[in-house]
């Protein structure tokens, strides 16, 4: 368009032909017109030279203003000043919530993005993405519609969520894939948390294979001086019952760049009932350091246990909330309670006098293999079924068992001393017995890191490591973990997730040839906690992370009747609808998770769940990654680039509002001007 | 109201004696001198004599000193004759060929020296001929026979000018030329040395002259109505003058008006009549309202 500058030449050719279209005529007062021209030749001389200048500076100008003029910058700096295409990422995840002044690390970068658009030529187009673990897109693709952007932004929410960058480049680059005839730009705003780019090798490989995309991370904000977050909160022990006491282990971070000494932590109960304090007497800089408190809900049903810290940067993770079901009484199968093992574990889990059993909060119910069948038909199922000893699990038994899993049941196996098969429902294989004659392998004694055992750590509780197996089956973990391990650093309990329950596999039956477990110390509490941990187990749905779905399968004869949902917050919104039977039963199901805190949901007035939805643990590091690494990952090396001069051309501002007002300014003067002196004459 | 063939000057006719003459008899005519006194009467006359009232004469002329001294009617007799003559120049130079029509100032100047000689002449007053550019080119000496108009068309049709111009050494030639005092009238464009016109100015009015000036521009000169680019060529020299006439009118009409108050000045000094005559304008209205104004000044 700058061609257009030829234009200029058009007021001059005009000035030029009427030099040369001359009349002629015979003049008589030539004296007269002599000492006129004599007068004013050097003024006329000078208005016309001044009204020719401005009338191709107005011509100057104007080209100038449509030609949109640009100025080569750096690949990597500048901003563009033609239009562009761009997809801008705005980091919303939790981390974006610290403060550092009066503006939230998000509200600073909506405030960046606004002076961005406002400074971008009105030709571009932009598209923009909430950019965290799960991104969603605001304005999918790039629009021009800056009053639609403006309002976008403006509404756009911080969430609970966890950060991530790789799905929402991902979603930018698509966005942008259709875009053919001007650069291609992706801005991320973002405080730059360490978890949000935990593979940088990933984004490298992404800026190299889309070279003729600028990818520019903009930091927000720099690194807060201290942070403290609640990491984890969880109950150890037995099984929820009321009154019985659980230790509540909280979990905190010091994410700061100093040890932080005496930390406060204050704890409630549901609706805020004090529930105990401790402090944590120190926290080194970038660890995490454990308070325990010992805790009894008072009344069966849903509750919730807050812990409490005090506010710093980042409010998000000063605060997490465990859901807990509460149960009066739970029903454990016994299958061949004759047997040796079916004694032990009867005894196990009822561990009181007999005039006592009917009111422990663990009932074990005798059943034979036979009868498991009727026992799993029932409506209200047992919280778990321990097969003892048995030689082999039919098929028709372990279809029975996996649609029991299915639905939230527990099974613990103790095989029998003739195991021949049947393993398909285990965590783990088992191999032919080994160990006969041998002084045997032991359990762990130390370093156990497992919730149910780790309490041995402390010898005052005993040692684990005196438990011995003569004889053992050797276990082949397939689909689960170790929950105990051999001093031969096998696994010696297997545990593994099965629907929505959990298997539990021993290595030996506990009869004495084979291990001595039925007879230590340790066994009933071993047990107690392993059946707590499997009621954890089923209550991990009952804590989430943000955008994870809560189900909870409901009695039947709760089909069609109404539920309310009670979100966090004070005057929490309340959802609602009408509970539907499925093949799984009745399920209440909730997928708008990502309000941290409380859910409580009620069926008919009557509670029938709490839930709760707690911060991702890292969204609490709030390092940041330096902007330096952030702008190597994302620099493409010139050798990768097949067309660097064109797609990588960054332009300066657009003089486009000041030339306009420039020609303006010209157009009146020479109008102006060409009126005086056309006056004149 | 004259009749309209009295607004068209044929210069071709201007160029034939006998045209002219039929011309500025119809315009003369046309104002009706005829029925008029002679509007050059009466001024600068010499008292002759005395002679009895008789009843019919005009009672202006009644001398009333006499009456007053001898209780009788006596009326003055003036002399009219071959003691009073007006002189008719006619400025031939160069600039005076100019006309933005096909009319040029000369041709104006021709047809109006000959309407003005036909008033005379009609009136028995005799009249003089001096056609001038830098010199008196052609003198015509007084004559009051009216039969004498066909030469006074002739001389002024032949007359072409040159291309130089000096009025004031003209006019002093005139002067000489005149041995008595009369009228003399100038009809020319002045755009000469105006010190040579005012020396020519002195020089008649010191002689006696009532001098009358029909200073003659041309519509143009007068409003310098040029838009463009124009090239100017001197009448009276070989320079020429490229401009953008727009740009220097108004400094132009601003000199014209100088030069006509200047000159205007100058005859005022003198006590010679000035007349600015667009040569645009209708010359029967130019004329008719001179002397008209002439005649109210002569009562």
């Amino acid at each position: 368009m700058l061609a257009g500058l030829v234009a200029v030449g058009v007021p001059i050719l005009i000035h030029l032909l009427n030099k040369f279209r001359v009349r002629s005529t015979d003049w008589g007062a030539m004296k007269l017109l002599l000492d006129s021209v004599k007068q004013d030749e050097r003024k006329v001389k000078l208005d016309d030279l001044i009204l020719l200048l401005l009338r191709c500076a107005v011509v100057v100008a104007a080209v100038i203003a449509f030609a949109h003029p640009v100025l080569k910058g750096s690949a990597n700096g500048g901003e563009a000043s033609g239009p562009v295409a761009a997809v801008v990422l705005l980091d919303n995840s939790a981390s974006m919530g610290q403060t550092g002044g009066a503006l939230s690390r998000f509200e600073q970068a909506k405030q960046e993005i606004r002076e961005w658009l406002d400074a971008l030529h009105p030709r571009s187009e932009v598209a923009m993405i909430l950019a965290s673990d799960s991104p969603v897109p605001l304005v999918a693709e790039p629009i021009d519609d800056a009053v639609l952007l403006r309002k976008a932004l403006d509404e756009a929410p911080l969430s609970d969520k966890g950060s991530g960058l790789m799905d929402s480049l991902g979603m930018a680059v698509d966005a942008l894939a259709a875009t053919k005839d001007r650069p291609k730009e992706i801005r991320i705003y973002t405080d730059g948390q360490r978890p949000l780019l935990p593979d940088p090798e990933a984004l490298r490989r992404l800026a190299r294979e889309h070279p003729e995309i600028l990818i520019r991370p903009i930091l927000v904000g720099a690194a807060p001086a201290a942070n403290l977050g609640i990491v984890s909160l969880e109950a150890s022990g037995g099984i929820p019952s009321p009154g019985r006491l659980l230790r509540i282990h909280a979990k905190v971070l010091n994410a700061g760049p100093g040890e932080a000494v005496n930390v406060p932590l204050e704890f409630s109960l549901d609706d805020g009932t004090p529930a105990g304090s401790l402090v944590i007497p120190r926290i080194a800089a970038g660890s995490t350091a454990e308070g325990v408190i010992a805790f009894s809900f008072p009344a069966e049903g849903p509750h919730a246990l807050t812990a409490l810290l005090p506010a710093d940067a980042l409010l998000a993770d000063n605060q997490r909330s465990l859901a807990v079901e509460v149960a009066r009484r739970k029903d454990v199968v016994v299958v061949n309670a004759g047997s040796v093992t079916g004694g032990f574990v009867a005894k196990a889990i009822a561990p009181v006098a007999v005039e006592e059993a009917a009111k422990f909060f663990l009932a074990p119910l005798p059943a034979e293999m036979d009868e498991l069948p009727g026992l799993l038909a029932q409506q209200e199922l047992p919280f778990a079924v321990v097969l003892c000893e048995p030689q082999e699990i039919p098929a028709a038994t372990a279809d029975l068992l996996d649609r029991y899993l299915a639905k939230g049941g527990n099974l613990i196996v103790f095989p029998g001393a003739g195991w021949q098969g049947g393993d398909g429902l285990l965590p783990a294989a088992l191999s032919a017995p080994i160990g006969e004659g041998t002084p045997g392998v032991t359990w762990q004694g130390r370093g156990l890191t497992h919730p149910v055992t780790r309490l041995w750590n402390d010898a005052a509780n005993g040692n684990l490591g005196s438990v011995v197996l003569m004889k053992h089956f050797p276990l082949d973990l397939r689909a689960g973990e170790a929950l105990v391990t051999l001093s031969d650093g096998k696994p010696g309990v297997a545990i593994g997730h099965r629907g929505a329950g959990s298997v539990v596999l021993f290595a030996a039956p506990l009869q004495a040839e084979w291990t001595n477990l039925a007879i230590h110390p340790a066994f009933v509490p071993f047990f107690q906690r392993l059946l707590g941990e499997l009621d954890r187990g089923a209550q991990g749905g009952l804590n989430l992370r943000p955008g994870e779905v809560f189900r909870k399968i409901l009695k039947p004869e709760e089909s069609g009747k109404n539920f309310t949902l009670h979100l966090p917050g004070q005057g929490g919104e309340r959802s609602g609808g009408q509970l539907a039977a499925s093949t799984e039963g009745t399920v209440l199901r909730c997928e708008d998770t990502w309000p941290l805190g409380i859910y409580r949901a009620s069926v008919e007035g009557e509670p029938v769940a709490v839930f709760t939805v707690g911060l991702d643990p890292e969204e609490s590091r709030l390092e940041q990654i330096p902007a330096a690494d952030l702008a190597e990952w994302t620099t493409v090396p010139r050798e990768a680039i097949a067309e660097p001069v064109q797609s990588r051309t960054v332009v300066l501002k657009d003089f486009l509002p000041l030339l306009l007002w420039i020609l303006v300014g010209l157009a009146l003067v020479e109008c102006g001007m060409a009126y005086r002196v056309t006056m004149a004459r | 109201m004259n009749p309209p063939e009295f607004d068209l000057l044929d210069p071709e006719a201007v160029s034939r004696g006998d045209a002219l003459g039929i011309m500025a008899r119809k315009i003369v005519e046309g104002y009706r001198v005829g029925e008029h006194r002679s509007p050059f009467h009466g001024f600068a006359i010499e008292f002759a004599q005395h002679r009895e009232y008789s009843i019919g004469d005009d009672t202006r002329h009644l001398d009333w000193k006499v009456i007053g001294r001898s209780d009788r009617y006596y009326i003055r007799q003036y002399e009219q004759d071959t003691n009073f003559v007006t002189q008719l120049v006619v400025d031939g130079s160069a600039s005076m060929n100019y006309g933005s029509s096909k009319l040029t100032k000369l041709h104006f100047a021709k047809v109006l020296a000959a309407c003005l000689a036909h008033v005379i002449l009609l009136q028995r007053d005799a009249v003089a001929l001096a056609l001038v550019d830098e010199k008196v080119q052609d003198y015509m000496p007084r004559t009051d026979s009216p039969g004498s108009i066909q030469q006074i068309m002739e001389r002024l049709a032949r007359f072409q000018g040159s291309a130089k111009t000096s009025l004031g050494e003209s006019l002093l030639q005139v002067s000489r030329e005149a041995r008595k005092r009369g009228i003399t009238i100038i009809i020319s464009d002045l755009l000469d040395d105006e010190e040579g016109l005012a020396r020519g100015l002195e020089r008649l009015t010191y002689g006696g002259h009532e001098v009358i000036v029909f200073h003659t521009l041309d519509p143009h000169e007068l409003t310098f109505p040029f838009d463009g680019t124009w090239e100017f060529r001197n009448l009276e020299g070989a320079d020429r003058l490229k401009i953008s006439p727009a740009d220097f009118r108004k400094t132009y009409l601003k000199n014209l008006e100088a030069f006509t108050a200047r000159v205007r000045a100058t005859c005022e000094k003198f006590q010679a009549h000035y007349l600015l005559v667009d040569t645009g304008k209708n010359l029967a209205e130019t004329l008719s309202g001179y002397l008209a104004f002439r005649q109210k000044a002569a009562r």
